[in-house]
């Protein structure tokens, strides 16, 4: 009887791992209300903050000039 | 050019007009041809003339537009050259950007003896203004910076019965100052003023509500007194002396290490100025609209409160698809071995409710209760209760709140009354 226990609690632990380590549910990244909340801001709408700079810069393919140096 | 055309079609006019009143005068017939004849070719010449001058102005024009897409083609290919130059500096994206918010509130408190109204900057999530910047390089790397100060005037945890006006010292507080270096497969790494491992482990909170209601209860008027009606004065013990969350160590001059999160799990450690070191464990997951958010910490002072060896900080949050909400956290101190007193410890509990009334807003109302023990001295009991709520109007960034609190007081050799507080405000983001 004991043993049967031992084991029950085993496997619930086990399950109980399983189930917060990912086979169920997915991944979301708390906010702290607190800090700065997510969303819109008044002034900034959508972005909810001022974008001061904002680049992206697309890589090319080296030529193949470049791929023999 | 196009004057003298008209020039010469007003004289062929003219010409023309003078013939005609000739042949008219003469009225003969075969003058009226021989009239007739000699306009026609006198128009037959402008009307070429006019052809050949049409055609010399397009053949300018395509010579000009020439001349325009030369000149754009120089430009763009020093536009190309110089973008050949950033992509070669290793950078795919440079953001930088300003942030910030205003969180103003009227808070009204009465120890029992006296009461009062104050306006206030709510401590709770104070006033701030940043600056982020992130570089993401082409190695994988994110390098990013922060610097934020609080902009505080009047800070609900600073006003008092007898501190009602100027009641912060210091108006603009360094909150952050910090670098960090972040890989998807190694973490991140931070170093500079701000959070520690353990800051905010003892108040994940997903009730919608905590910035008008949370567990570090001092922060909505922690520095009011109490009222003694044993000796019918007003003490010097304040909200803030009896009631703590002990949340980890807050923001400190770091070096910190944050493990990558695996489905939800991550680790932080971090060596402060001060001798200080903590870590902490984070949890966070989306079961099918059931939201779970959940961090335990501990922290060795050190230089930072040298009266605690260890401090123990956690919390816990569930946020049903309903909108239903649980929130508990828990913390203590190990007191240094010096110090011949009871260990302090805090225990809180929130049942929160979100909802929305109406398309684009959301509305959070809760209760909750919390007591510290031992804080100020053995056998101090201190207990509050809260009913708050939170009206959230996504598209203005603004949240409008309210809140009641009750605090009481239990401690040896005092009759203290309890301490009503009710604050209202609120929170734009810029």
């Amino acid at each position: 009887m004991s043993s049967l226990i031992k084991r029950a609690i085993q496997a619930g632990a086990l399950c109980a791992c399983l189930f917060f380590l990912g086979c169920g549910g997915k991944e979301y990244q708390y906010e702290p209300q607190n800090e700065l909340k997510p969303g819109p801001g008044l002034f900034s709408r959508e972005e909810g903050e001022f974008k001061l700079i904002e680049r992206s810069y697309t890589q090319e393919e080296p030529t193949e000039e470049e791929k023999e140096q | 050019m196009r004057v003298k055309r008209y020039a010469r079609i007003a004289a062929g006019t003219v010409l023309a007009v003078c013939l005609a009143s000739q042949a008219y005068a003469s009225g003969s017939p075969m003058a009226d041809n021989n009239m007739l004849q000699e306009l026609k070719r006198m128009l037959e010449q402008q009307q070429a003339q006019i052809d050949r001058q049409a055609a010399e102005i397009q053949a300018l024009k395509e010579q000009l537009k020439g001349n325009d897409e030369k000149i754009a083609g120089k430009a763009d290919k020093q536009d190309l050259d110089g973008a050949d130059k950033l992509v070669s500096s290793s950078f795919t994206d440079v953001n930088v950007s300003l942030y910030g918010h205003i969180n103003r509130a009227l808070l009204y408190g009465n120890n029992g003896d006296s009461s009062n109204w104050y306006s206030v900057d709510n401590t709770n999530s104070q006033t701030r203004l940043g600056l982020k910047a992130a570089v993401d390089t082409t190695s994988g790397w994110q390098v990013g910076g922060r610097i934020e100060y609080g902009i505080v005037s009047n800070g609900s945890s600073d006003v008092n019965q007898e501190q009602t006006y100027n009641a912060t010292d210091d108006n603009f507080k360094l909150r952050w100052a910090d670098l960090s270096f972040k890989e998807s497969n190694f973490g991140k790494i931070s170093l500079g003023k701000g959070s520690s491992a353990t800051d905010g482990s003892a108040e994940y909170d997903l009730s919608g509500t905590s910035i008008a209601a949370y567990n570090s209860i001092g922060d909505m008027a922690g520095s009011m007194l109490w009222y003694d009606n044993d000796t019918n004065t007003r003490t010097t013990i304040r909200i803030k002396d009896v009631y703590s969350n002990f949340d980890g160590l807050g923001r400190t001059d770091r070096i910190r290490y944050d493990t990558p999160s695996l489905a939800g799990l991550s680790a932080a450690f971090s060596a402060s100025s001060g001798h200080a070191f903590d870590g902490a464990l984070i949890y966070s997951r989306d079961y099918g609209g059931t939201k779970v958010a959940t961090a335990i910490g501990i922290a060795n002072p050190g230089n930072l409160n040298r009266s605690t060896d260890v401090q123990y900080s956690g919390s816990a949050s569930v946020l049903l698809a309903s909108g239903l909400n649980f929130s508990f956290s828990a913390g203590s101190r190990e007191l240094d071995d010096d110090i011949v007193r009871d260990n302090p410890f805090s225990w809180w509990g929130k049942l929160g409710y979100k909802t929305k009334f109406y398309d684009g807003t959301t509305t959070a109302f809760s209760v909750d209760y919390g007591q510290t023990e031992n804080l100020r001295a053995d056998d101090d009991t201190a207990k509050s209760f809260s009913v708050a709520a939170v009206h959230n109007v996504a598209d203005w960034g603004t949240e409008f709140y309210m809140i009641y609190r009750n605090h009481q007081l239990d401690a040896d050799g005092y009759d203290f009354d309890s301490i009503d507080t009710f604050m209202a405000g609120a929170r734009v983001k810029f």
